[in-house]
């Protein structure tokens, strides 16, 4: 899979230590980058820094969700690219060229001669590459649709996840808040009043008697 | 006398209609609850169940301080049961995937692949369900002095990932 600007640079990641691999099964095919995917997965574990495996999990699978998100749009990019041709053919025909069939197929490989004669009769009749895409899309719109509905899923399973973070974090928060009043209050109970030293007794005394006598 | 005839057309028209014929055809058929068995429970399967029991411990140990027991560990085991199918429903979609990056075009791989992402959706509702009841459970505020049993739980998790 070619680098992207919506990924992170594949570089030297340094994933922490995980504990649960066991658990994660294989994300990544073999066209994937899995230095770009260990780069992502790094960049989450370093800014979350996960406190137990629970949130470990939650982690890699917001990860594996932005991953899958990307992937499947690169997929439906690749799709649309792939399919180009039955754009082509479409216009062509609507436009009545004798032979479109073959120019077409000779224009989706790339052939200079039939990519010029292509654009000469698209801008004749006044259309645009986005004519062609338009057609495209009407062709396979139902891939097109179940791509759009992956990806749709991914990201609203990786709001989901996030939101159970949340929701977590606030439980746990709660809960320690309540155990730290509890601490305090054992810590309350221990404390009793001391009588002061004596010498600050004397000294209190001393300053009782002066302020009489002043009186 | 005519409903007689028309229930009789009726019956005779849906036995030549349901189901396949030939006998590829019905072996295909038979097949079709084994294409990936993401349907069977994953505590039907000795090996997967054991993985289970095992997960169960690693995911919620460092989470109470200790090892769970009684109702902790069945609650355990029902936050680690849909982690293990979810990996599964990974695994299933992933030569689906390669077929794609392949083949774009490929429109029956696009489809199981739309299939197989109920069966992870489905997984993570329950254990998002699951994760809730635990905490519910585990941790949730206690009114007397077991609060204490829990802090341990809270002391293991700060020091989790180091």
């Amino acid at each position: 899979m070619p680098e992207s600007a919506d990924l992170p640079t594949a570089r030297a990641a340094k994933l922490p230590a995980a504990t649960l691999d066991f658990l994660h099964g294989a994300s990544l095919t073999v066209a994937d980058s899995t230095a770009a995917y260990d780069t992502l997965i790094a960049r989450l574990f370093a800014s979350v820094r996960p406190s137990d495996p629970l949130e470990e999990i939650w982690t890699r699978e917001v990860g594996d969700d932005v991953w899958e998100a990307v992937r499947n749009r690169r997929l439906k990019a690749a799709l649309m690219t792939a399919c180009a041709d039955q754009g082509v053919t479409e216009v062509l025909n609507t436009l009545q060229v004798p032979g479109y069939y073959e120019l077409s197929k000779r224009w989706s490989a790339r052939e200079p001669q039939a990519t010029a004669q292509v654009d000469a009769i698209l801008a004749k009749a006044g259309l645009c590459m986005n004519h062609v895409l338009a057609q495209t899309q009407r062709r396979r719109i139902k891939d097109i649709e179940r791509f759009d509905g992956l990806i749709e899923a991914a990201l609203a399973r990786r709001n989901m996840t996030l939101h159970e973070i949340a929701q977590y974090r606030a439980h746990f928060a709660k809960h320690l808040r309540r155990v730290a009043d509890e601490a305090d209050t054992i810590e309350d109970v221990d404390y009793s009043v001391v009588a002061p030293p004596l010498a600050q007794q004397n000294g209190e005394g001393a300053a009782r008697a002066a302020a009489a006598t002043v009186a | 006398m005519r409903r007689d005839r028309r229930a009789f057309s009726s019956r005779a028209n849906a036995q030549k209609s349901t189901g396949p014929k030939t006998p590829a055809g019905k072996a295909a058929a038979a097949r079709n609850a084994y294409r990936h068995g993401l349907n069977l429970p994953v505590l039907g399967d000795p090996a997967l169940s054991r993985e289970v029991d095992d997960a169960a411990c690693k995911i919620v140990t460092p989470l109470i301080g200790g090892e769970p027991a009684g109702r902790q560990r069945e609650l355990a085991c029902r936050i680690a049961e849909p982690i293990i199918d979810i990996r599964r429903v990974r695994d299933a979609k992933l030569p689906l995937i390669a077929a794609l990056q392949a083949d774009p075009k490929n429109s029956a791989a696009l489809k199981e692949l739309v299939v197989l992402d109920r069966y992870e959706r489905r997984a993570r509702s329950r254990r998002k369900f699951a994760i809730r009841e635990f905490c519910a459970v585990s941790l949730a505020p206690v009114e007397d002095g077991a609060a204490a049993a829990t802090a341990p739980g809270i002391l293991a998790k700060r020091s989790y990932l180091g």
